[in-house]
Parts: C-alpha cells; structure tokens; sequence
C-alpha cells in the first residue's frame, strides 16, 4: 500500500479519462492533457497517447486505433473504472471516528458507511495525531443545534440562497440578519467553523455593514430565508468577501535559530523575504488580513528580541507600547 | 531543458525543494549547493510546473543573475493544497500503464478470474500493446501487476483449490457518494486537513471532483511533503513495531554541513504545533531509556522492523502520561525535569479586559489557572521544560506580572528579553 504511486497520478488520469470517451480527435486528448497536466505533461505522454506514422514508435502505448475519419478509437471494451485502493477505504475508515464527521453525514448513514467499512482496518488511530498548542475552547461540533447551523449554512452556501440567521455577537448582543454565505472557513488552531457573508437588507446597518463574518458556534438559529431568491445580490462582485489586507515588516535575526523558526510558523502568511548577505539577516514583508493584526502582533512580540518589528509605524508602536509596560512591571519605571 | 523529467521515482529530493522554496522564500541557487547545479534547475522547473499559480521568482536584490523562487500563498485563500501535485508525478514504465489498463478492461468484463484465463484475454486482446523488447509479456509478469494491486486493493485475490483468482475491488468513489448522502462534501473537507488530506484529494480526483467548498485558515499546506513518511509510522503504530529512519538535523545545530544521524524508534503519535508549523515523532529510545520527539520535516527512509516492540502498551502508557508534563513538545534535560512548578502571574483587567481571562483559560494547555487577586491571574505549570514556556508567554508582554520557579535561567532569559526588546523599541529614549 504505497502513497506515492503512479496509479493516483496524473498520466494514470489522463490515459483513463481519454480512454473513457472511446472515440475522440487529437485535439480531444490536448484538452484533456491541458485540462490535467502542466506544460509539460503535454510533450511527455501525447506521443504515447497519440499515433503517429505507422510504423508506430516503439514508446506508444497503443490505446487507440486512428479510423479513417481521423478520429481515435479505444482498444479498450470497457470504460476503466478506478476502483477504491485499500489506502482509500483506511482513509474513509479513519475519518468515521473524527468528530466532526457528523457535520456532513447523518447517523444513519454513518452507522450504513461503517457497516461497508466494517472489515476495514482504519489508517491511523483517533489519538495518532496530538495537536499540543490548539485552543481549548473550539467549536462544540457534537452538539444537534451546531450541526443543524452548520448544515443549513453549508446548504445555503453550496445554493448560493440566503439564509436567516440570528447569533449572539462578541459583545454579548444578540443580532439577526438575513445573509447570503459567501465562504466557509475551518481553523486548526481555533478549532472554529466560521462564514463569511453579505448581509442583505434594506436596513441601515445591512447597508452600512455589508460584510460579515459569523463564528458557526455562535449561531442561535438558522433557516433558510423567505422569498430567497428575490434578494439575491446581482453584480458578481457583491458575491466576493472584499478582504482588506496590510503589509507588516519585521527583521528576523539569526539568534535562537529564529530564522528557521519564524519563516515555518509564519508559512501560512504571504510574504516576501529578503537576506542581507553579511549579517544574514531577513527582512520579511507579510500579507496580513487587517482582522488578524492582534493576533500576527502577540505572535510576533513571542519571538522576544530576535526579531524586530520595523513597519508599519502605528503597528510598530503597538508592540513598543507592550514592551514599555512589560518593563514598567519587572524594573519600574526605568532601571 | 534537455533531459529534464517530469516525473520522479521518488519525493525525498524533491520534498526538500519544494519546502526551502515554500517556507524560505529567499534562497537563490548558491544556497542549494549541497546538490548539482543541473538538480537545483530540475527541481526549481518541477516547482514551477506543479504550483504554477503560486509560485514566483524574483532576482536577489544584490545580483542580476541570481535567481529566488519563492511560493507565497496564504491558505485561507485556496481551494486545493498546491503542494499535493508532487504526488501526481510517481513515474512508471511504459508495461506498467499498458498492463494497467489492460487488465482493468479484461476484470471489468468478468466476475473473477484466475491468472491463466487473465494472461490469455490479455494477450488476445492487447497482442500488439504488450511487447517487452520482442517478447510478449509473459504470466510472471502479469501475475506481478495482479499481486501489485491486490496489495494496493485494486483488485481482489481470492485463492480456490490451487488457482489464485482475481477480480475488480467494490466500489469507485462515485458510487459511495451515490450511496452515502454528504459523503462527498466530507471527503472534500477532509481533503484539506492535515490528516493525510492528499488521500482525501486522491477520492475526489477519482470521482472528477474538487473541494469547492472549504477555505483552510492557519493551514500549514507544507505538511503534506511529509504525508508518505507518515504513512509508514502509522503503519508501525498500528503495528505496535519499531522503526528506523534518518534525520538531518538544520546546520545551525551541528555546523557546517547538514548530518544526517539514523534512530531505531518506538513509535507512538505524532505531536502537532498548530501554531509553530512542526510536527513530530513522539517515540521510545530503547538505547536511552527515553522519550524523545524527532521532526516530521527533517525525516526520511522510515523503515519498518518485523515484529511488535517489546511492552509496547506500558511505554505507550507511559509516554501518554509524561505528556501531561509536557507544555509543547520538550521532554526537558537532566537540570530541567525536577525543577519546581513556574508560577506566572497576568495582570488582565477584569472591568474590560474579559478577553485576556477567556484566552489564557483556552491557551493555558496543562497549566492551571487561579485568580489570585483583582485583575491578577495565576497559572501554574508543572512542566519537564520550563523554557518551553517563554515563547508562548511573551505573547502577553504588556501584562506578565512575575515569573517564579522552574529554573533560573528561564526567568533570567525572560527578564533579559524584555530589557533587550525595551532598547529596541525606543523605549529607554521616552
């Protein structure tokens, strides 16, 4: 049971899917080859795939005879079918006893799925992976009521309908509103389903605040909206999350192996790095979403002195202003 | 570029790229040159074709001709993990694609057959396809192909009487979806968690789907480069067996070049930092007598040994245990393991600051937390490495009233870190 095998790969994909169509044109094979592969995907199989002159290469594989239309025909009878691997079934196995499985499948249809997979053994075990530093106060995906959210906004979401939802806000408000879901996202580290959306509505604040996102777990209710469809937003643009985003420079020193470091626990970020080549330090450009500022600053101030925070100048006296506190409550006012 | 190839027989080289290129991003062509300059062009060209939206490459800043691939994505923009293409790009031999399709044609046609019937209805049908240099394939070579994707599930082997016979395994992706309401839409989150998520990716390719769905945020796409030696750890545990593998540590660590030191391991998780972007092997040193994590991304050649490690459930009981002491991944040293608990005060104002309160009680992990006085909070830990503490509690500079216990040295570097970031930031010039 191998992961890296050719049977997943793309060659394996492209073959299959042109020996599906049974018969097709060169150009045919070139879509799919384009549609599939990368630039040069095309140069390494369409001469395996396509016939040339007879007499044919020896490196063609002979999957189709030309007809005298032009036209390809399979050698094959059948379709090829890919079946599940084993790997496959672990992987389904496996996932059977995540809890968040629920979220998409039904008891019942969990306990039919387990029943199928009953022989199989699962891949990795529920306690394989331990996640040391994840929050403790993520989203109770075992509970009916999320669920029940959860569903109606990924069924919102997946129909482009609206959605009436009320949650209770930050602050502690309750708030309802009809909104079009615009985007679904998952933290690892927060453990948190959140939507993106467009409030919809004549009121002042559906107007003043068209976007929004709403933590699944904070949702008190959800249903699908009336008349939906007659609210819905027309310009495609209005079904994009507008993003507003900012670029924070930091220095990132050698000392403590800080350069490795940060440059992996900031992976997930855009970023543009440059390396003085005699100190070896970095300059580090990253993309930031403007509603994680906070949390990119306490990430950065866990660095301590290795790495220093040059711009932007308010985000920097953001830090400077901590750091003065910090030193007020060890030594005083000055040492 | 001559002689270039775009697919691979295997990931260790590639993987290393690929992750220099993702989690650097200022390297230029000098810093790779452990390897050939012709490698470094490859794997730089595989890069380019595999994460072709993704990937940039800009000159050095000191140099015209100096090159610097970099890959900047943000996961919380993207639909489909970039770095899954590499598992795309197994080669394989001309026979091996030939007999692939050849025998799934032949199985499809039939309940089950046995290897004769098989290699006859092959060489029937696919005479002119399956020549091997003027030699027809012969039945070893298709019973290999048969045994091959017996173990890979493909098809199944059933023995009757002296025959082994074969027929096509149950079940394409498409008809579970068709069976099981919501299955697709979970195999398409699945498929961008961290959890062998290529293998999601795997059934939704085989059904012509994508995830559509899902956005990951704080994702570290990277992971994926290590899902192969994963699989062969999980494959240990669930064994309960010991491996071996190779690690090369970073040069920082041992000067110089990189070095490459080889580990007989008991196996038992796999530790994630959700927020440092590593993982690691939790694992037993029989030679040592200890618990001890190795990087995921520094690891290669995992090898199974045969047979279950002795008293596998006590060290695995034991090792679940330890964790209890444990505040990331740091079974600690001689001077730091019996240290006293560390006391750490946080100063949170509780008139308006409730979000300092709610995130010390979500991000505390084994310590405990009391309220010792107004707007005063403290967590105690009772940990093997006090130092692992620094880093996460730097992240409430502003408000870390006192640092007690543990050892010394924790609260010195503590303190020396914050006069340190005080001159960096201006702050003696108030």
């Amino acid at each position: 049971m191998k992961l890296f095998n050719e049977i997943y790969g793309t060659y394996y994909r492209i073959a299959a899917e042109a020996i599906e169509k049974k018969r097709l044109t060169d150009k045919d094979i070139y879509r799919i080859i384009e549609e599939y592969g990368t630039d040069e995907t095309r140069v390494g199989i369409s001469p395996k795939l396509i016939p040339g002159k007879e007499p044919q290469k020896p490196t063609y594989w002979g999957f189709f005879r030309r007809g005298d239309d032009g036209t390809l025909e399979s050698v094959f009878e059948n379709a090829p079918k890919r079946q599940l691997t084993t790997l496959e079934r672990r992987w389904l196995k496996a996932k059977l006893s995540d809890r968040r499985i629920r979220l998409f499948l039904s008891d019942e249809t969990l306990e039919r799925l387990g029943s199928e997979l009953e022989d199989v053994q699962p891949l990795y075990a529920p306690d394989f992976f331990r996640c040391c530093d994840r929050f403790s106060d993520g989203d109770d995906m075992s509970d009916p009521e999320y669920i029940k959210h959860f569903r109606i906004c990924l069924k919102a979401y997946k129909e482009k309908r609206l959605v009436y939802i009320r949650y209770l806000s930050g602050h502690g408000n309750m708030i309802s509103m009809v909104v079009l879901p615009l985007k679904i996202e998952y933290s690892y580290k927060n453990d948190k389903f959140r939507i993106y959306c467009r409030q919809i509505g004549s009121r002042k604040k559906a107007k003043a605040f068209p976007y929004i996102t709403v933590n699944i777990g904070r949702i008190v209710s959800a249903e699908p909206a009336r008349n939906a469809d007659a609210v819905m937003p027309a310009k495609d643009e209005q079904m994009v999350f507008p993003e507003q985003t900012e670029t924070i420079v930091v220095k990132v020193t050698e000392e403590r192996n800080s350069v490795e470091r940060f440059m992996l626990e900031f992976a997930s970020y855009p970023k543009k790095t440059v390396r003085d080549a005699k100190t070896r330090e970095c300059t580090v450009s990253i993309e930031c979403r403007c509603a994680d500022e906070t949390e990119l600053l306490i990430r950065l101030l866990g660095f301590g002195p290795t790495i220093e925070i040059l711009s932007p100048p308010e985000f920097r006296e953001k830090a400077a202003q901590r750091v003065r506190r910090q030193y007020e409550l060890f030594f005083g006012s000055k040492e | 570029m001559a002689g270039f190839k775009e697919l691979i027989g295997s990931l260790e080289k590639t993987r290393a790229y690929f992750r220099d290129f993702f989690v650097y991003g200022f390297k230029t062509d000098e810093d790779f040159s452990q390897r050939s300059k012709r490698t470094y062009e490859d794997e730089k060209r595989r890069a380019e074709l595999l994460l072709k939206d993704h990937i940039t490459t800009t000159k050095a800043p000191d140099s015209s001709f100096k090159k610097i691939v970099s890959v900047p994505v943000d996961s919380g923009d993207i639909l489909e993990n970039p770095f899954y293409g590499i598992y795309f790009a197994k080669s394989f031999t001309d026979n091996d694609i030939k007999l692939h399709f050849a025998i799934l044609d032949i199985l499809s046609g039939y309940e089950s057959l046995d290897t004769a019937e098989i290699t006859d209805r092959v060489s029937e049908r696919f005479d002119d396809l399956l020549w091997d240099n003027d030699n027809f394939v012969g039945q070893s070579t298709i019973r290999g192909k048969l045994n091959e994707y017996a173990d890979e599930g493909l098809v199944i082997a059933e023995k009757h009487g002296s025959k082994m016979f074969y027929r096509l395994a149950p079940h394409t992706a498409d008809e579970l979806f068709g069976q099981f309401e919501g299955l697709d839409d979970a195999v398409k989150f699945f498929s961008e968690t961290q959890e062998f998520g290529i293998v999601g990716n795997f059934i939704l390719k085989a059904a012509g789907l994508k995830n559509d769905l899902f956005y990951m945020k704080h994702s570290y796409i990277i992971h994926t480069l290590e899902d192969e030696v994963l699989a062969d750890i999980a494959e240990a545990i669930g064994k309960k067996c010991a491996v071996t593998f190779e690690i090369s540590g970073s040069r920082k660590n041992f000067g110089g070049e990189p070095k490459t030191m080889k580990h007989t391991a008991i196996p038992f998780m796999i530790l994630v930092s959700a927020q440092t972007g590593r993982r690691y092997l939790l694992w037993y040193d029989e030679r040592l007598k200890r618990f001890m994590t190795s990087r995921l991304d520094q690891m290669k050649k995992v090898r199974l040994e045969k047979g279950m490690a002795e008293n596998y459930d006590e060290l695995a009981a034991a090792a679940r245990r330890s964790l209890e002491k444990v505040f990331g991944v740091n079974f600690g040293s001689q001077e730091t393991r019996n240290s006293s608990p560390v006391k750490i005060k946080i100063f949170a104002d509780e008139q308006t600051e409730g979000f300092i309160v709610e995130r010390i009680m979500r991000e505390k992990r084994c310590g405990t937390v009391e309220r010792t006085a107004e707007n005063e909070y403290t967590i105690t830990f009772d940990v093997f490495d006090p130092y692992e503490l620094l880093g996460w509690l730097k992240t409430f500079i502003g408000r870390i009233i006192s640092f007690e216990g543990g050892v010394q040295g924790a609260a010195d570097r503590l303190q020396d870190d914050i006069r340190r970031m005080y001159e960096m930031y201006g702050g003696g010039t108030e």
